[in-house]
């Protein structure tokens, strides 16, 4: 029973991640439905650039956050549950929302006193039905 | 120097943490040690290597490649934690018996101890890529090599000892109620590593947050703190959970202490 359960527990585990990852090879393939609004954020020796950004409320975007920077950065948030690593002059992809109107901050991981603030207020939306 | 030990300090103590519980619920338990070292070993290895493949996994799936990773490598975690406990629910009395009367190693399936060791070494592996990463980085920079490698040093010491100090604390536990503990203290684990994993499957856009925020207790510990980040490995603490993190700590729980409790009967 025992060996019998543990078996249903790891394939239960294994089956759930083979489909997110199935889901996500899917995803690259055939792309995900309409295009998510771009954004972009870059880190520069400077810090990030720009330090505020402003979002749409209300929906889902994609945002670039690219490192121009000679060394690795991690974006990370937790308010808005992000961490993401980036390579020196790599660039990744973000995905945030749908968010609530509200002052989100964000920082990099590796060089803690480089932050930024992702605002996001009602009004950007007004023109989205 | 500072910067470079809190940093390392840091993810030092979150992969410490969750080794030390992996050794101390494994008390008792023949060849342990050395199955546990070489997890530790094969994280150290695994993290360098990640870390040179940072690059390549990140820029993958058109740039979210590190999360679906990380998600993965969290969810077979607790994949592993979930067999070894229910493995430990249906031979943990015998063994606690044993271990009273005869007052010696009891030895134990390779599987179940297979388990453990993949599961320190992912730990390690995930913990110690972003430090590999983190101190490539500054030394690449060039500037202060020498103290930001004291740094570390003193980051890697210091996380290190909290790691054996929880590992202390759970040698202290009674006999009578030493597995039932520590087998709590996996459950919890695992269910903190799903609830880390679905906030990645969100970030990856492969999963929707459910609710952005159930509740937010960041006034009365923030995730920033030492305790918040401490209990964030022990037991998945976030004080600004998502519905999706919510769900994925429940289910944990429910699954593998469902199964436990059916492998004892």
């Amino acid at each position: 029973m025992g060996h019998g359960a543990a078996r249903i527990t790891a394939l239960t585990l294994i089956i759930y991640a083979a489909s997110v990852g199935g889901a996500t090879r899917a995803r690259a393939l055939f792309g995900g439905g309409e295009p998510l609004p771009l954004f972009t954020l870059d880190v520069t020796d400077a810090g990030f650039s720009p330090k505020t950004l402003t979002l749409p409320a209300g929906q889902k975007i994609k945002l670039l956050v690219a490192n121009r920077t000679s060394g690795p950065v991690e974006f990370e948030s937790f308010s808005l549950h992000r961490e993401q690593i980036v390579v020196a002059g790599g660039k990744i992809a973000v995905f945030l929302g749908p968010l609530k109107p509200g002052r989100y901050d964000f920082f990099d991981d590796f060089h803690r006193d480089s932050a930024g603030t992702i605002a996001v207020s009602s009004s950007t939306s007004a023109g989205k039905p | 120097m500072l910067a470079s030990a809190l940093i390392v300090f840091r993810e030092v103590l979150e992969a410490a943490l969750v080794v030390a519980v992996i050794l101390g619920a494994t008390k008792g338990l023949g060849g342990r040690r050395s199955w546990i070292a070489w997890g530790v070993a094969v994280g150290v290895l695994g993290a360098v290597v990640v870390a040179a493949l940072m690059g390549r996994i990140s820029e993958s799936l058109s740039g979210a490649g590190q999360p679906v990773f990380e998600a993965a490598v969290l969810l077979s975690a607790v994949a592993m934690l979930g067999w070894h406990n229910v493995w430990m629910a249906r031979h943990g009395r015998r063994m606690a018996d044993d271990l009273k009367r005869l007052g010696r190693e009891v030895g134990v399936g390779r599987k179940s101890m297979a388990a453990l060791f993949a599961a320190a070494a992912v730990a390690v592996m995930r913990e110690g890529s972003e430090i590999v990463l983190f101190l490539y980085g500054v030394s690449a920079s060039g500037v202060g090599r020498g103290s930001i490698a004291l740094g570390g040093l003193l980051g890697l010491a210091a996380g290190a000892a909290a790691g054996f100090a929880l590992y202390l604390g759970l040698m202290k536990i009674p006999v009578r109620y030493f597995f039932r503990v520590t087998g709590w203290m996996l459950l919890l684990l695992a269910a903190g590593m799903a609830s880390q994993a679905a906030a990645f499957l969100n970030q990856a856009d492969l999963l929707p947050a459910i609710s952005d925020r159930l509740w937010d207790t960041s006034w009365l510990l923030s995730a920033d703190s030492l305790a918040g980040s401490v209990l964030k490995t022990l037991i998945g603490y976030t004080p600004n959970p998502t519905g999706l993190q919510l769900l994925f700590y429940a289910a944990t729980l429910l699954v593998i202490g469902g199964l436990m409790t059916l492998a004892q009967a």
